[in-house]
């Protein structure tokens, strides 16, 4: 029973340790320090402070004793008369004495037994770690300090203490007690005040003698509040308009104007998505893909919306929280809405797949737990919460609820990636009419095809009684001389024949049944210099890098100057090299796995394909990374000397072995001439000509000589190399006359005999036939009324697709019940995770939510995952903490800083309210106003206090330096969207385009907030200006300020491209210097420039218009006026004032 | 002031070191955190985040330089040898199959190479490793470390970070936010890796920590920092717009209250200016004698990439930097974030990385000797974990995160030794375990940094980089 007696004893030492801590908390003044460094060290060897000492004891040495000791050292048996569970027993011991003897582990019982190095060996099942063994005697040496023993004493009374007793008495911390409604308070400089706000505000400079600063300007105040909820400066005119506006609510016009905007919702949404940890991509490389969170924007765009229309935030919170749980007609926003709960950051395609589930729960736990009730309580995961009245019961009691939820559609085998569940968004009548549809176009596909087949079928039956006039025509094509300049076509029309038909014929003849990859594509995924080819589907495909390093596309990587194949999962790919002369060759080169992360191995055969078809040369196969020659094959001890006639083939076929997805081969093949000169390397002759069309030339002038196939649909894979046996005796036939080309007469009637009989045989009239059309454009030979009914039908076709309902729409949302088919599958409670590991579970946790906020008594969960409870408590207008933490992130985006400053923690570790009746006065008046945020917004900025210069009274920088009392306005910075935003709003080429996938391109001039975050990749501009790091959630921006930022604004391509359009702006915009430098001020600045500002950028104008520029001269630009008011803007675009708000 | 364009008139290198360090730390004073209060804290880390902070307690080393084998190198082919693994190659493993596994785990496989002693010392290296065994006098081989996960995600971040799931600051992020950089004109934490490393960024993201302790990737060895040079504006014409740019910000801030931020982009500017200069000029690997090229490979194909990375980080820590990790990611056969990861190709890839990486490694200890810099910098090589003693397929070896090896030389570390041991077999590490935690813990120790005690408080939590782990390997420490 250690479980039990573990849990007895946290609740005894957490009650004490809290009251301590609480006593210990100074009641207003310094708060525990927000970020500590390298904590002041003690003394070597000097006594550590109590929490240092219980931190060890908690997190290491109790657990081990209930874990390791506890089931034969507890309350329910005590060996050898010992018990571990308290410090008096412990200390005095069992049969052998006292177990131990603070500060001397050397002469302690328990720590020699759990050394291992006398008679007494403990646990006997198995010895402690070291570091574990360390942790004890450590504990020991410290003077064995047990917490709650001492917690126990403390509460009895000694002096000096003010110990709070633990009971239902004890008043709850701040942040758990219900909000309070409170009254505006009475201050003495009342005509400041202007709403309820500036009351709690002035009442609280006033206690510390302050004043609030002046009122800001207008200009100051437009630009403030612009950036403040769209994210963009105001145009000059919505500036001129807002001075000119003389009317007493000016103020509030141009709040609600841009509360209308939707700009507000991007702007605040963003805000929201920093907490929600949001990422486009999971992906390393960002190139999405199942395993990834594809649908990740979708949730994106309900979050903006929601800011938009003003969703009630208690509603925001629920549909977050069990959107795909809530009212049918809200089911589809809501389930994207639950994708806060499924894009989390995990370790996915970790082996351990216990491990994945907990973690994603635990991911969960925290996200719902920081994000809308500013408690951590994820560190009762591993053991109560040290500071927070959190027990581990607590986590599972919430843990249950997620673990009975899922995001991932099932568990992977061992090692795979997990793939994110796709909830499809539709309706039941969509789903019908999406069937439907489905059913029809089924129908009329199958009729469409059935009728084109009856038509070429009909007819190639037509065509065979022409059977040997094709065949002998296909034959003597075949014997043409190379290079005299006859086409086919030319053929073909000197007979009288279809061409498309001899063709085909004489593709039949040659049995060649691969087809040539007949696409090609350049710069995959904008990797310049690889070209590449294909067949009908994307893969297989032939990959050639020209460039002198290798190349990385997708998954797969491209060496240096290579030619690669990449066969589909099932079929290969094949290259052929087709002879221009009659003699020997010598077969060098051979096969490397250029990938060997992926796929399964390959197999490959070396092939010459004479008229009788292809014969095996060499074959071999190979594991996945490995590599072999093809002299090291099967047969390969031949190659050395290989007879070829001209118009013959050498080909390598590159197999699949098993699945090949993701994977890249490398293929080398050299030909050489024996007893010749030529050599032909497929790697030389390709990379010397890449972008030419397949088949490919050569280096010698043969046109036609490199052919790439795609093996798709062939059957010599299987090895089914037999040929048909008409077309066998046709080449018996035949096959003696190729001996003498120059054959006479008599030979020739041989050949119409052969046809004649290969006619009299021959009967096939479907797609295996020669005469059967395969390519649309070759149908001009069927009959005209035959053309026009197919033409007729495809296009009936054609419309029925064009009318497709919309796709099915999916997000990467969250279900009910556990992952189905894994341990978790259904709804149903967690045991304890003892240290936080699955494979130690102790008690059942019933679910439920925590006692300290809930109450002991809770209705218990008994259907579903208890998503929705959870939900509608954690949004209801009684929760002590969901509103005013709303509220307070609110604040802390208009101010800089919360009334809390530590807006995910309202716990004890975190921040005291700097003015806790304006907080629950907020709080009070968003739940009452319907928690609309549009409301609070106004609340706060219809005040003086919103109002208030960034220049504070001088009495206010001494008293208050860190503003705290809020007694003036911060100067902000811009953050990355903001800046970017703004130079793209002031080169007025901002696209407001809203919404969708987010994009890829940085030069695209959309918002940033739609830039495509990639979770792992921390480069580029975001992480740069601090932008949120994706990994996890985030109530508060780094403001950090470094030269690379500033290496960016003066070099970057973005920021120099950006700056010629402000420069054209400008210069466009006046016809003079001080004219232009007064509009630059007015856009970039909202305001008219100082006279020594306008001085320095006259003389700034003109030594750049002086000065030799050296580059751009290079460039063969002129050092003009462009130069100079580009390099001018520039310096504007980087000052203070464009990137700070006051 | 009229400023001459460097690359018409290049400045001599600085005859010393420290001069150096002079030169390009002016002007930042230095600042020992220990006693300022958080919230100055806070306002020096917006200020400068990077600015020189004294340790703790004196150091040993007081940079790193961390040469990640990523994918996994296997041990028992390369510093752990195992006489009795080989003569019961083929057999199955003498002890019960472990509970968590990747694969089937297969038969013991031997290794197929031979392991030579070398140095004073006598301590056996595969040969594998010739070069690098010749300077196994200076190392200190840790043959007896343990991880905790067996996949190369989580054992890549729990090797960088200490955790193996979640978002953490890494290692380096640690030692620059503890102890800022010596050269305000470099980045303080540098990876250098040619293809993308295992994982990405998260491998040296600075997570909740300020951004400015976040790693710099240089993956383009020619065009390492990004955005140095103005393609329109030469020096003269960028000097003539910071100096306007000064004069008006100096017009905005006289219209306010005195404001750290509003001055700190001020310096922020001045020290880009210089870093348009001066950083180019680090990562100069070209401006190296011929000789210091031989000495890292450069002049031989399967070396040139690696030792070029190597000579970076060389450059880099003697120019100050904190923090450099050196990813192997690139050999002239491939490109690969797992190169080590020899599930397959014992026989043919692991010589081929061994090949591409020792020369180099060599030359990189060899060359920090020479120039006095091995004794207060801290060389640690190794991977995120080791792989099976025993065989998956005919010619590979699994993912083994229960004993493996790695190691350390310079920065005080005690060379000549081969510290711990795993079992006969080489899969439990049996004698002196050393985790990951505890690696970590000694190197910030190295570093003078006590890890119990360089914290950051993010969700309502102090955090460490051991978390509540880790003790220092006294032994390690000479």
């Amino acid at each position: 029973m250690p479980i039990v007696m573990r849990m007895a004893l946290g609740a005894m030492a957490l009650t004490a340790l809290l009251g301590l801590l609480a006593a210990a908390a100074p009641p207003s003044g310094r708060n525990p320090a927000p970020h500590s460094r390298l904590v002041a060290s003690t003394s070597p060897g000097g006594p550590q402070s109590d929490e240092r000492y219980d931190t060890l004891f908690e997190t290491r040495v109790r657990p081990l004793l209930v874990e390791r000791c506890g089931a034969c050292h507890g309350a329910q048996q005590a060996r050898g008369g010992l018990r571990l569970d308290s410090a008096d027993v412990l200390a005095r011991g069992g049969g052998r004495g006292p177990a131990i003897v603070p500060g001397q582990p050397d002469k302690s019982l328990l720590v020699q037994a759990i050394r291992y190095d006398g008679a007494l060996k403990m646990p006997p099942n198995g010895r402690l770690t070291p570091a574990e063994v360390a942790a004890v005697a450590d504990w020991v040496r410290r003077g064995a300090h047990w917490p709650a023993m001492q917690a126990r004493a403390t509460a009895s009374g000694p002096a000096g203490i003010a110990m709070a007793p633990a009971t239902a008495s004890t008043p709850l911390f701040w942040s758990f007690q219900p909000v309070k409604p409170q009254a505006p308070p009475h201050t003495k400089a009342s005509a400041w005040v202007k709403s309820p706000v500036d009351a709690f505000i002035l009442a609280a400079l006033e206690a510390k003698g302050l004043t609030p600063a002046a009122k800001a300007d207008r200009r100051t105040l437009i630009r403030r509040a612009t950036f403040d909820l769209t994210g963009l400066p105001p145009t000059p005119e919505e500036v001129d308009a807002f001075l000119a506006d003389r009317s007493p609510n000016a103020w509030a016009k141009v709040v609600d104007r841009l509360l209308a905007s939707p700009r507000y919702g991007e702007r605040w949404g963003r805000h929201w998505l920093d907490v929600a940890r949001y990422a486009d991509s999971a992906d390393s490389r960002g190139l999405g893909g199942e395993g990834d969170i594809s649908e990740a924007w979708r949730y994106r765009d309900w979050v903006i919306d929601a800011f938009n229309r003003d969703m009630p935030y208690n509603q925001f919170v629920t549909n977050q929280i069990a959107g795909d749980l809530l009212p049918p007609d809200d089911k589809m926003s809501g389930t994207i809405a639950t994708s806060l709960l499924a894009i989390g950051n995990w370790g996915n395609g970790d082996a351990d797949k216990d491990k994945i589930l907990t973690d994603i729960a635990d991911d969960q736990v925290d996200i719902v737990s920081r994000g809308f009730m500013g408690i951590t309580i994820g560190c009762a995961r591993c053991h109560d919460h040290k500071f927070d009245p959190i027990t581990t019961k607590d986590y599972y009691g919430l843990a249950g609820i997620f673990f009975s939820t899922h995001i991932l559609p099932k568990l992977t085998p061992k090692g795979a990636g997990e793939t994110p569940l796709r909830v499809p968004l539709e309706t039941a009548a969509d789903r019908q009419r999406r069937a439907d549809y489905t059913a029809r176009l089924a129908l009329l596909d199958k009729q469409v095809t059935t009728d084109r087949a009856e038509a070429l079928k009909s007819y190639a039956r037509s065509m065979l009684p022409e059977t040997a006039k094709y065949l002998t025509a296909a034959w003597e094509v075949g014997r043409l001389p190379r290079g005299q300049g006859t086409t086919l076509a030319q053929f073909a029309a000197a007979r009288g024949l279809r061409p498309y038909a001899l063709r085909q014929w004489r593709d039949y003849l040659s049995n060649n049944d691969y087809r040539l990859m007949a696409s090609t594509f350049e710069k995959p995924m904008g990797v310049e210099g690889v070209y590449g080819y294909h067949g009908p589907a994307d893969l297989p495909s032939l990959t050639v890098n020209t460039n002198a390093e290798a190349k990385t596309i997708l998954t797969f990587t491209l060496p240096p100057r290579s030619v690669c194949v990449h066969p589909g999962p099932v079929s290969g790919a094949a290259v052929g090299w087709r002879s221009p002369f009659t003699g020997a060759v010598e077969i060098t080169g051979g096969v490397v796995d250029a990938d060997p992360a992926c796929g399964n191995g390959i197999e490959w055969m070396l092939d010459r394909r004479g008229r009788n078809g292809p014969e095996s040369l060499a074959l071999g196969a190979f594991e996945n990374g490995g590599s072999q020659e093809f002299a090291k094959g099967k047969g390969g001890g031949s190659l050395s000397r290989i007879e070829i006639r001209e118009g013959d083939s050498i080909e390598i076929l590159v197999l699949p072995k098993g699945e090949y997805s993701c994977d890249t081969t490398l293929v080398n093949l050299t030909i050489r001439e024996v007893g010749g000169t030529r050599t032909w390397s497929l790697a030389q002759d390709v990379l010397a000509d890449a972008r030419r069309v397949n088949p490919h030339a050569d280096r010698y002038g043969n046109a036609d000589t490199w052919r790439f196939y795609d093996m798709a649909d062939s059957k010599r894979a299987a090895g089914a190399a037999a040929l048909d046996p008409l077309l066998a005796a046709w080449r018996a036939a035949v096959g003696p006359l190729d001996a003498r080309p120059d054959s006479p007469a008599g030979a020739r009637t041989a050949v119409d005999r052969a046809a004649a009989e290969f006619q009299a045989k021959f009967a096939l009239d479907d797609s295996r036939s020669p005469f059967w059309i395969t390519r649309p454009e070759d149908e001009d030979v069927l009959p005209a009324t035959v053309r026009e009914r197919l033409s007729h039908e495809a296009a009936e076709l054609d419309a029925l697709r064009k009318s497709a309902p919309p796709p099915v729409i999916y997000a990467n949302g969250a279900q009910e019940g556990g992952v189905p088919e894994s341990p978790h599958a259904g709804f149903h409670d967690v045991r304890i995770h003892i240290r936080g590991s699955y494979a130690r579970l102790g008690d059942l946790v019933p679910r439920r939510f925590p006692v300290v906020l809930a109450g002991d008594i809770q209705p218990p969960i008994t259907q579903g995952s208890g998503r929705l409870e959870l939900a509608k408590w954690i949004a209801s207008d009684t929760h002590p903490l969901t509103a005013r933490v709303m509220v307070n992130r609110i604040w802390q985006h208009h101010f800089g800083q919360g009334i809390v400053r530590t807006p995910s923690n309202f716990g004890k570790l975190g921040e005291r309210p700097t003015n806790q009746p304006l907080l629950d006065y907020l709080a009070t008046e968003f739940v009452h106003s319907g928690w609309s945020i549009k409301h609070m917004h106004r609340a706060i900025m219809l005040s003086a206090t919103y109002q208030q210069s960034s220049v504070a009274p001088a009495k206010s920088l001494l008293v208050d330096p860190d503003n705290r009392l809020f007694g003036h306005m911060s100067r902000m910075r811009l953050e990355a969207e903001a800046l970017r935003d703004n130079l793209l709003a002031v080169s007025g080429k901002l696209d407001v385009t809203m919404g969708g996938p987010a994009y890829r391109d940085f030069k695209t001039p959309r918002r940033t907030l739609y830039y495509m975050t990639v979770r792992s990749d921390r480069s580029g501009f975001g992480p740069l200006f601090d932008a949120a790091d994706p990994t996890a959630t985030m109530d508060h921006r780094t403001n950090s300020n470094v030269a690379p930022q500033a290496l960016f604004l003066m070099n970057d391509p973005f920021a120099i491209a950006e700056t010629k359009l402000i420069a054209q702006r400008l210069t466009a915009a006046a016809p003079d210097d001080p004219a232009r430098i007064a509009a630059a001020y007015r856009l970039l600045y909202g305001r008219i420039p100082l006279p020594a500002e306008a001085k320095l950028g006259l003389a700034f104008l003109q030594r750049m218009r002086a000065r030799p520029q050296e580059k751009t001269v290079a460039m063969g630009k002129e050092a003009s006026g462009t130069l100079a008011w580009e390099a001018y803007t520039q310096i504007l675009m980087c000052a203070n004032e464009f990137l700070y708000v006051d | 002031m009229k400023q001459t364009d460097p690359r018409h008139n290049r400045a001599p290198l600085p005859v010393s070191r420290r001069e150096m360090l002079q030169i390009c730390g002016g002007g930042f004073g230095m600042l020992g955190l220990t006693g300022l209060l958080a919230d100055q804290a806070r306002a020096a880390t917006n200020a400068n985040p990077l600015a020189v902070r004294s340790p703790q307690f004196p150091a040993r080393a007081k940079r790193v330089i961390f040469l990640f084998m990523s994918g996994g190198p296997s041990h028992v082919d390369t510093f752990d040898p195992k006489p009795r693994l080989t003569a019961e190659s083929g057999k199955p493993l003498p002890f019960a199959k472990p509970s968590l596994e990747r694969t089937k785990t297969g038969n013991l496989l031997g290794t197929p190479f031979k392991f030579n002693r070398h140095g004073q010392s006598g301590i056996e290296v595969s040969e594998l490793f010739p070069h690098v065994g010749d300077c196994v006098d200076d190392i200190c081989i840790i043959r007896s470390m343990v991880a905790d996960n067996i996949n190369h995600n989580g054992a890549c971040l729990q090797m960088n970070t200490g955790e193996q799931a979640f978002s953490r600051p890494s290692l380096g992020s640690w030692l620059t936010y503890g102890l800022g950089t010596e050269n305000q004109n470099l980045p303080g934490f540098v990876v250098i890796s040619p293809a993308q490393p295992a994982q990405g960024a998260p491998l040296w993201s600075s997570s909740f920590l300020p951004a400015a302790f976040q790693g710099t990737l240089v993956n383009d060895l020619k065009n390492p920092i990004a955005n140095l040079h103005n393609p329109e504006l030469d020096l003269s014409a960028q000097r003539d717009q910071l100096d306007v740019l000064k004069q008006l910000n100096q017009i905005h801030a006289e219209q306010r209250q005195q404001d750290s931020q509003l001055n700190g982009r001020i310096a922020a500017f001045e020290l880009a200016f210089r870093m348009q200069t001066q950083a180019s000029e680090a990562f100069d690997v070209e401006s190296e004698s011929d000789a210091t090229k031989r000495l890292y490979g450069l002049d031989e194909k399967p070396t040139e990439t690696f030792g070029r990375q190597c000579l970076m980080a060389r450059r880099l820590v003697e120019r100050g930097v904190r923090f450099v990790q050196v990813y192997h990611t690139q050999t002239v056969k491939r490109a690969s974030c797992q190169l080590w990861d020899q599930h397959g190709g014992l026989r043919t890839e692991l010589p081929a990385n061994c090949a591409a990486t020792d020369l180099p490694i060599a030359g990189l200890i060899k060359d920090l000797k020479g120039r006095g810099l091995l004794e207060d910098t801290l060389v640690v090589w190794g991977g995120e974990f080791g792989r099976t003693p025993t065989a998956e397929n005919a010619d590979g070896r699994e993912h083994h995160p229960f004993g493996f090896t790695m190691w350390m030389a310079g920065g005080g570390v005690k060379g000549g030794q081969a510290y711990g041991a795993t079992d006969e077999f080489g899969w439990h590490s049996t004698v002196n375990p050393v985790h990951v935690h505890d690696l970590h813990a000694t190197i910030l120790h190295l570093m003078g940094i006590d890890h119990t005690k360089l914290t950051f408080l993010y969700g309502g939590r102090n955090y460490r980089l051991t978390d509540v782990y880790g003790s220092i390997v006294k032994d390690l420490i000479a």
